[in-house]
């Protein structure tokens, strides 16, 4: 009887990661990513495998601590919103003394520290000569803070970043450890904009050569900040498992089959099915192990059955659901689900229906809107598109954004998907895509996109954004003089002109007019949620 | 002048100074496990401190105490001792938890008016980690708790066996006073899992009452040790998805 699949990489134990690895070339980049010095930004969309991958290597740091002596430590910031904390203070209270508290934890499981209060020390009487490690000072105080324990204590007061800096290095040199490799689940899912760009602030204090911070975050659904600069700051790896690689569908039947090899027989006797099941999951193993576990008993129909109900209703319905956590961003969430569902799945339905090569890639034109891009971004997140390579020529030469489009999506359409599955997986050309230029009618009405005020739940910091000056924009010098000129000195102001306002200006075309409405747009996006 | 040492004080000295040697090399060689046991019983600790007011949490305390003098027999070499301290951990741990839902049991028991049967409160089927015990406690715990019974009835036997002599677990053991790798593997493992059972025995029994007042300590430990458990997620507020059952 074929046995319940481990959908979250949290199903399974620590030390048992390592046995449900079918590693790929990429998964192989990205532990050892992952084990090194540098931060690290994973980044990927829900399901595709981040966890699973800082599981791993924190397992394989743990393997080989003798000789290396970095000591992994895996947390998870996903009961962020159980904490009732409003003040930013309280909140980086929060977060350092939950950083402290795993080391500690880790450190202990080393053997490396040895906590007063012990069953050893109980023996003696509880005579302990032990004092408490810095760390462990560090933690009581920040948990006394955020827990409202002794709330004379000023926030000014608490420990900072550069104090768990001292701390950690403290631990390395009296322990003889390397540095500790930090790794941050759901560093960034569950927190508010605000909460997100605080972690990446402190991400960036922590910085230091005894500590190196390796954060799991989504496309698209991230706030970074004003001084947190993901590209200097640390390095981005995108986590995609791209379904034209010749191992795909072998691989992601290995991965089932670590979990469970009582669905062999099956799988190997409706091979198609399950193969058009792996590519519907577009490289997601999550979205894999759930549509199979749900297809039961493998077989032709219940396949099209599942790809039907998955990838019509609940992928969608889970996009939408975005919204509740983002209400700033409804507009774009449901301008993209429109989009998708509207414009782009329809087409490339009827295309590969009649073409030699099949297709399931859009390109969007470099200088579309930005709340264009933002509303892709959302749905990377969803997995329901996957960002490919930026700088792709389309027709007329023209430079953009290649996408790919979640296969399930696309075999769903169709009123067999498993047959119309392997028709389009057996000849899929990433060369073929429908475009979108720079003023696609399909933009409307996002292209348009106005901020308002009075929908943002907390409005404290898109206010702020909307004051600062105009010169931090991420535009030409030219550009930042042309806009001073024409008096637009805040980015709230740049926001409010059309891009006709910034042609009254010489020299400022089209194009040059879209990119400075554009760097307005993206420097107030994260802030629209709160 | 200094007074003479007795001769069975320097032959227990000598002895002494052996164990010195086998600590130093257990603590080495096992620092990791020798860690996560520790972290275990400081887990163990958390609840336990939070039970004030109660007569179980005396019972407790002992027991952790023998946890501790388990640790220092096994890290001296003192291999089977180690083993019957762990088992009476195991046995007053679980003892507590009875009595704590069965006082006139536990009052006639202090007063020796009583007997009680250790083994039957380790029994996966009837014991204080059966999910029938368990859900009266706590409806969420009761999904795992059978495995947890399980692994602490097993546990016992094999500590039970060492305590009775069995020539097939004691063939193992070490001659003389003197460090056993294989020896020190195998109680150590046990006792990992022993403390890993009483843990989730300790939050089955209160994490209903506790949780819900919780500053963040005990949840901490439950996120330690139970992490991959869906029920325990859900609780703390980790991430869990769906699992999708057959014809639903």
């Amino acid at each position: 009887m074929a046995s319940d699949l481990f959908f979250r990489t949290e199903d399974i134990r620590a030390e048992e990661v390592l046995n449900y690895l079918v590693e790929t070339d990429i998964d192989r980049v990205v532990i050892d990513r992952l084990k090194g010095r540098s931060p690290i930004i994973l980044r990927g969309s829900r399901g595709v495998g981040k966890s699973f991958l800082l599981r791993a290597a924190e397992a394989e740091l743990n393997r080989e601590f003798e000789p290396n002596h970095v000591l992994p430590v895996y947390l998870t910031f996903a009961r962020a919103p159980l904490i009732q904390t409003p003040m930013p203070d309280k909140f980086i209270a929060w977060m350092i003394s939950k950083i402290c508290n795993r080391i500690i934890r880790a450190a202990t499981q080393r053997g490396l520290n040895l906590p007063g209060g012990s069953a050893i020390d109980a023996i003696r009487g509880g005579r302990s000569t032990q004092k408490p490690s810095r760390m462990e000072q560090i933690e009581t105080l920040l948990e006394d803070s955020w827990k409202n324990r002794h709330p004379s204590v000023p926030g000014d007061d608490l420990p900072g970043p550069e104090v768990v800096r001292d701390a950690v290095e403290d631990l390395c040199r009296h322990t003889g450890l390397a540095r500790i490799a930090l790794f941050v689940d759901e560093a960034a899912h569950v927190f508010i904009p605000q909460q997100q760009r605080q972690f990446f602030t402190l991400m960036r204090d922590l910085r230091s050569p005894y500590i190196s911070v390796k954060a799991a975050v989504y496309p698209g659904a991230t706030s970074f900040g004003e001084s947190f600069q993901p590209t200097h700051d640390a390095t981005i790896l995108d986590l995609d498992r791209p379904v034209t690689d010749q191992d795909y569908a072998a691989t992601m039947r290995e991965l089932v089959l670590k979990q469970d090899d009582s669905r062999k027989r099956s799988i190997d006797q409706y091979g198609e099915v399950f193969d058009t099941l792996a590519y519907a999951a577009t490289g997601n193993p999550r979205i894999l192990l759930k549509t199979v576990a749900r297809t039961s008993p493998l077989n032709r129909r219940a396949g099209q059955e599942t790809i039907r109900e998955y990838y019509r209703d609940e992928i969608w319905s889970e996009h939408s659901s975005l919204a509740e956590r983002y209400p700033g961003h409804k507009e774009l969430i449901d301008w993209g689900r429109r989009f998708i569902e509207g414009s782009v799945l329809p087409e490339l339905h009827t295309r590969n229906l009649h073409r030699s090569q099949a297709s399931s890639y859009l390109w969007v034109h470099r200088d579309c809107p930005q709340a264009v891009r933002e509303a892709l971004r959302l749905l990377c997140y969803s997995s329901i598109l996957q960002e490919g390579i930026s700088g792709v020529r389309a027709t007329r030469s023209e430079v953009g954004t290649r996408y790919m489009v979640n296969l399930g999506c696309l075999f769903a359409l169709d009123s067999d998907p498993i047959a119309f599955g392997a028709l389009v997986r057996g000849s899929l050309s990433v060369r073929r895509m429908i475009e979108f230029g720079a003023n696609h009618k399909a933009y409307q009405p996002i292209d348009k996109l106005k901020v308002n005020l009075s929908e943002v739940e907390d409005r404290s910091a898109l206010e702020a954004r909307l004051q600062t000056p105009s010169h931090v924009l991420d535009l030409t010098l030219f550009q930042r003089q042309k806009l001073r000129e024409l008096g637009f000195t805040t980015i709230g102001h740049v926001l409010k002109a059309d891009e006709n306002d910034f042609m009254q200006a010489y020299y400022v075309g089209p194009v040059r007019a879209r990119q400075m409405r554009n760097a307005a747009v993206a420097a107030v996006l994260e802030y629209l949620s709160g | 002048m200094t007074s003479p040492v007795a001769p069975i004080a320097s032959q227990l000295l000598n002895l002494h100074e052996d164990a010195k040697s086998v600590i130093t090399e257990a603590a080495e060689k096992n620092a990791a496990k020798l860690g996560r046991l520790v972290q275990f019983d400081m887990d163990i600790v958390a609840w336990v401190e939070r039970i004030t007011g109660r007569p179980e949490q005396r019972q407790l305390r002992d027991g952790r105490h023998n946890l501790g003098y388990a640790i220092y027999s096994a890290s001296s070499g003192l291999y089977v001792q180690a083993y019957a301290s762990l088992r009476l951990f195991l046995e007053l741990s679980f003892a507590s938890i009875y009595f704590s839902a069965n006082e006139l049991h536990r009052r006639k028991w202090a007063a020796n008016r009583a007997d009680f049967s250790w083994a039957k409160a380790l029994d996966e089927k009837e014991g204080v980690l059966s999910p029938n015990f368990v859900r009266e406690f706590s409806e969420s715990a009761s999904i795992d708790a059978s495995s947890y019974a399980l692994s602490a009835a097993r546990c016992y036997r094999h500590c039970s066996e060492f305590v009775h002599g069995k020539l097939a677990v004691t063939e193992s053991l070490p001659e003389t006073l003197s460090y056993s790798q294989e020896v020190m593997t195998d109680w150590i493992d046990t006792a990992i899992f022993a403390s890993e059972a009483v843990l989730y025995l300790i939050y089955s029994r209160y994490g209903d009452e506790l949780l819900p007042i919780d500053d963040g300590q005990l949840s901490a430990t439950l996120e330690d040790a139970f992490y991959h458990l869906r029920q325990i997620r859900q609780r703390i507020g980790l991430p869990v998805e769906e699992v999708h059952h057959h014809g639903q």
